[in-house]
């Protein structure tokens, strides 16, 4: 998993985890591209704000545990009636056991569940 | 009175947009119009232009620090998306937050209807359509129907909801047996009293299966996908029953990347809480 940081924090020799795209939709940058001080002056003009970069970084690389990680699967399983049957779908499901995670988890945005 | 007829009346009864949307229309109609004409119509309306301003330069459409007047909003967004803006604001205000409901949260309706709008534009990005003008507001409005139920209707809606559970069946199968008509049919009656686009009218009605007449529609796609990703994604919580699968046509026609949600994961969940404030939800 990548960690997000803002445009000032872009160090010589970061690999992007995701591409940046302008307000056009169109890439600026691919992903796994190598990061340069050159690339923070396109962002600027482009006003990217933030971006997500490759990152060994304990914290990201774990943003949570597998038991939470479960939790959410089990939550997300009792609301669909339907399992993934191609990679795209596969790729939703598995986004959506994160991102409904970060609403479980995340102190910001405690929401009520039930199991 | 039965179901149908309420919900008629109630169209009938219904707030109707403000001036400035259907003089922006004329103004959009006219051959050689330009976006100062548009301009000059919107900023006659302080508080309109002041919103608009506002949500043209969040986070949804990416053109931080670039607009500071209505001529740029037009330049940036385009016509019709500042056009639907006037659309969006004002059944923000015909459904405000704290009106009371058995069976939809208004707060959650709006997380719900937000966050579709926020994955669409995403997946229309993603898919490389040029125009991306309408996936933001289209994506949000795709329940307007639901608007008039929560409005209108009451203890005939917990009717609706016993059958989903009951028969594990889905929401507006159930509505159509129950009531006799459906969010999607009664959203496409006020759309068209509305006159509103004929892209949005599609959404409204179709963004269940994602088709128009059998065809697989990139718009009312992205829609249909963006609807049940929001609901797998806690964006609101508004599902009544099970999250509906979706239509395989969808995927097949509008050939989304097979890492299409991890690659918008982050992008998605900081517009979402951006845009949950500033339309104040």
């Amino acid at each position: 998993m990548g960690k997000i940081i803002t445009i000032d924090e872009i160090q010589e020799g970061m690999i992007l985890d995701e591409p940046v795209l302008n307000s056009f939709g169109q890439t600026l940058l691919n992903k796994g591209a190598s990061l340069s001080h050159r690339h923070k002056i396109v962002f600027q003009t482009w006003n990217i704000k933030s971006l997500k970069i490759k990152s060994d970084d304990e914290e990201s690389e774990n943003e949570f545990s597998p038991e939470q990680l479960e939790l959410s699967e089990k939550n997300l399983k009792m609301k669909l009636r339907w399992q993934p049957r191609n990679l795209v779908e596969k790729d939703l499901y598995n986004t959506a056991i994160i991102l409904f995670a970060r609403h479980l988890f995340s102190d910001q945005n405690k929401i009520k569940v039930s199991y | 009175m039965d179901t149908i007829r309420i919900i008629l009346q109630g169209i009938e009864n219904f707030p109707t947009l403000p001036t400035i949307y259907y003089k922006l229309t004329e103004v959009m109609e006219k051959p050689n119009s330009t976006a100062n004409d548009a301009a000059e119509v919107i900023t006659k309306d302080q508080s309109a232009s002041a919103k608009i301003l506002q949500a043209a330069h969040s986070s949804i459409y990416g053109f931080y620090g670039k607009i500071d007047s209505i001529s740029k909003a037009i330049f940036y967004l385009g016509f019709e998306e500042v056009r639907n803006l006037i659309v969006l604001l004002t059944l923000i205000e015909i459904l405000p937050n704290n009106k009371s409901n058995y069976f939809i949260n208004p707060v959650e309706f709006w997380k719900h209807s937000i966050g579709v709008g926020i994955i669409t534009r995403n997946l229309g990005s993603i898919i490389g359509v040029n125009k991306l003008e309408n996936y933001f507001v289209s994506g949000v409005i795709h329940d307007l129907g639901k608007i008039l139920f929560i409005n209108y209707l009451n203890n005939e809606y917990i009717k609706v909801i016993r059958y989903v559970n009951e028969n594990n069946v889905g929401l507006t199968e159930a509505e159509t047996t129950i009531l006799g008509i459906n969010h999607n049919v009664a959203g496409e009656m006020l759309a068209e009293k509305w006159k509103l686009p004929i892209s949005m009218k599609s959404v409204i009605r179709h963004h269940n299966s994602g088709l128009i007449a059998g065809e697989v529609d990139t718009l009312v796609g992205c829609v249909h996908i963006a609807n049940i990703a929001a609901q797998m994604f806690g964006f609101g919580n508004t599902t009544i029953g099970k999250v509906p699968e979706p239509n395989m046509e969808v995927w097949n026609k509008l050939n989304f990347p097979k890492n299409t949600f991890s690659s918008i994961m982050d992008k998605v969940y900081r517009e979402y809480y951006e845009s949950l404030a500033l339309f104040k939800v």
